[in-house]
């Protein structure tokens, strides 16, 4: 991991969505330049925890700082252009339109010339779509579209990426083409941070592990250590303790 | 009373299907900026047909008090629908995201209501029409006499209609609004701002509204009721043409118009106004995703 300093930092965070708070008091510290994997079961608030972080839920309390800028006012275009990207869980694409249109409102934040190269510049990086450009983007496979989604974020220029469970209803051999696409973009200077059912494929190109649980941080450390974590191994990773 | 004689005849058929296409035109705006605003905002909009009414009342004022020509009073009334859509946005429709659809029926409704009733008491029911020397000039082509009054009211719904489609499959914030209502989660991801998007959807809508009725406002009675069939009607021409088909809405729409207009010609009023929602049930029964198929929404 190429030491780029903290580039999210969360403090006592409490998001959610009516009266009570879904994620509360949740602070982490997000290194530039790396891979960061939250775990946890079903309805802990991870995916919460992301849209907090993006600005599409309600905020209680707390701070979240990007690149030392408190930005838990802003609005979720705003945060966008400051350089975080965020890819909701589940399909999250304009269906009805071609794979070109879905590219185009990609760079709905750039004007002009930045919007032809940042299409052109994922283009590149993901051939298949290149070749999928005229077909409507709700006939495209599931590996497909998450790819697409993936790539009309990657057109704005993130320098953090919010993945909430990018693998969900892939094959296995598309859920390893989505981590090598993962680690791929870390090498290019980008800060991952994803949630993820497949904890195992995604802890292993991970620097660090995060388990949430009833909406707090559970446990955090390097990957391999999460991994190895006996009471992580018994309920996320399938395993038997020792 | 129908008028003999070969050329007589034609002539008669050919007026009336001037007429079915130029009502159609409109039914065509009311139709596609409710399901414009229904599809973006997730709001059935009850008082779609007030601000119709209110255009027409507005072009009224313009015209018969006020002094302005036609173009003018269009121009005012569609400026000022556009204002007010904005306004409506923002005072009520904005603050619905995320509430329960029952809300968002019964606030419209109450809209409807209270705008009819200050038209009725700002107008008196006593329909009115707005003659202008438009109302009495004609084109004579070969032996069709066609009313200039009808011709500019096509002419302004072609022109709204080409707008709207270019402004939809053409424009960045178009395609942003059929962004909006494809997948809301997917617009914000890319950036686009959902309120202004919304806003701009209202303004649309709403300023097709008030254009149409400034527009036919020479051609029909002017009333304080007018607006309020025609939401139920623009439902129906939606469903006929495929719940969120734009182009088939439109083309329903127009089909609905010539319709009317010739069993019009021959039948009691009251039956021609059934004709939409005889055609509706007809549909949902035989062909529920509509004649030309369902899309989603805009
Ligand atoms: N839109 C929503 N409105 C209200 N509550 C929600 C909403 N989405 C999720 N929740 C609640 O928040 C909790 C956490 O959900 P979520 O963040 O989706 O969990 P996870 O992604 O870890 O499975 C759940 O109890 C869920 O019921
Ligand atoms: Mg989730």
């Amino acid at each position: 991991m190429a030491d780029a300093g903290i580039i999210l930092e969360l403090e006592r965070l409490s998001a959610g969505y009516t009266e009570e708070p879904v994620v509360v008091d949740f602070s982490i510290a997000v290194p530039g330049e790396s891979i960061t994997t939250i775990i946890g079961a079903n309805g802990a608030g991870k995916s919460t925890l992301l849209r907090a972080i993006y600005g599409l839920n309600r905020h209680f309390g707390g701070s979240v700082r990007f690149l030392g800028q408190p930005i838990e006012t802003l609005l979720p275009k705003d945060r966008l252009k400051l350089g975080i990207g965020f890819v909701p869980q589940g399909r999250c694409n304009f269906p009805l339109m071609s794979v070109r249109e879905n590219l185009e409102l990609g760079a709905y934040t750039l004007r002009g010339a930045a919007a032809a190269d940042a299409i052109e510049r994922v283009l590149a990086q993901f051939p298949l779509l290149a070749a999928k450009l005229p077909v409507l983007a709700g006939n495209l496979s599931g590996g497909e579209q998450q790819i697409l989604e993936i790539a009309m974020v990657l057109e704005a220029g993130p320098k953090l990426l919010l993945l909430d469970e990018p693998s969900l209803g892939l094959s296995p051999g598309n859920q390893d083409q989505i981590f090598a696409t993962i680690a791929e973009l870390r090498g290019r200077g980008l800060t991952v941070l994803v949630v993820e059912q497949n904890a195992h494929g995604a802890l292993q190109i991970s620097d660090t592990g995060i388990v949430m649980e009833l909406g707090r941080l559970f446990m955090t450390g390097p990957a391999a250590e999460v991994i190895a974590d006996p009471r992580i191994k018994v309920a996320y990773l399938g395993g038997k303790a020792n | 009373m129908r008028p003999r004689g070969r050329s007589v005849d034609l002539n008669f058929y050919a007026q009336l299907l001037l007429n079915g296409i130029v009502i159609g035109v409109i039914y065509a705006l009311i139709a596609m900026g409710l399901s414009l605003i229904f599809g973006v905002l997730e709001i059935v909009n009850f008082a779609h047909g007030e601000f119709y009414m209110l255009g027409a009342m507005c072009a009224y004022f313009l015209t018969v008090n006020w002094g302005f020509g036609y173009w003018p009073a269009v121009l005012i009334v569609t400026a000022v629908a556009i204002s007010l859509g904005c306004v409506l946005y923002e005072a009520l429709l904005g603050s619905l995201r995320g509430e329960s659809f029952e809300r968002s029926i019964l606030l419209t409704l109450g809209l409807s209501m209270v705008l009819q009733n200050g038209a009725v008491f700002l107008f008196t029911t006593t329909p009115k029409m707005m003659a202008t020397g438009l109302s009495y000039s004609n084109i004579i082509v070969g032996e069709l006499r066609l009313p200039l009054s009808r011709l500019y009211a096509l002419g302004l719904g072609l022109a709204a209609f080409a707008a709207l489609y270019l402004t939809l499959y053409r424009t960045r914030v178009g395609k942003a609004m059929r962004g909006v209502a494809q997948n809301r989660d997917a617009a914000l991801m890319v950036g686009i701002d959902p309120r202004a998007v919304s806003r701009l959807a209202v303004a649309i809508g709403i300023g097709l509204s008030g254009l149409a009725g400034a527009a036919l406002a020479p051609v029909y009675a002017v009333h304080p009721l007018m607006g309020f069939s025609f939401v139920f009607k623009a439902f129906a021409i939606i469903i006929i043409g495929g719940l969120g088909n734009v182009s088939g809405a439109a083309i329903a729409a127009v089909m609905l118009g010539i319709l009317e207009s010739l069993v019009g010609g021959f039948l009691p009023l009251v039956m021609v106004d059934a004709l939409a929602f005889i055609s509706m049930i007809a549909v949902l029964l035989l062909r529920p995703q509509g004649l030309f198929g369902r899309g989603v929404r805009v």
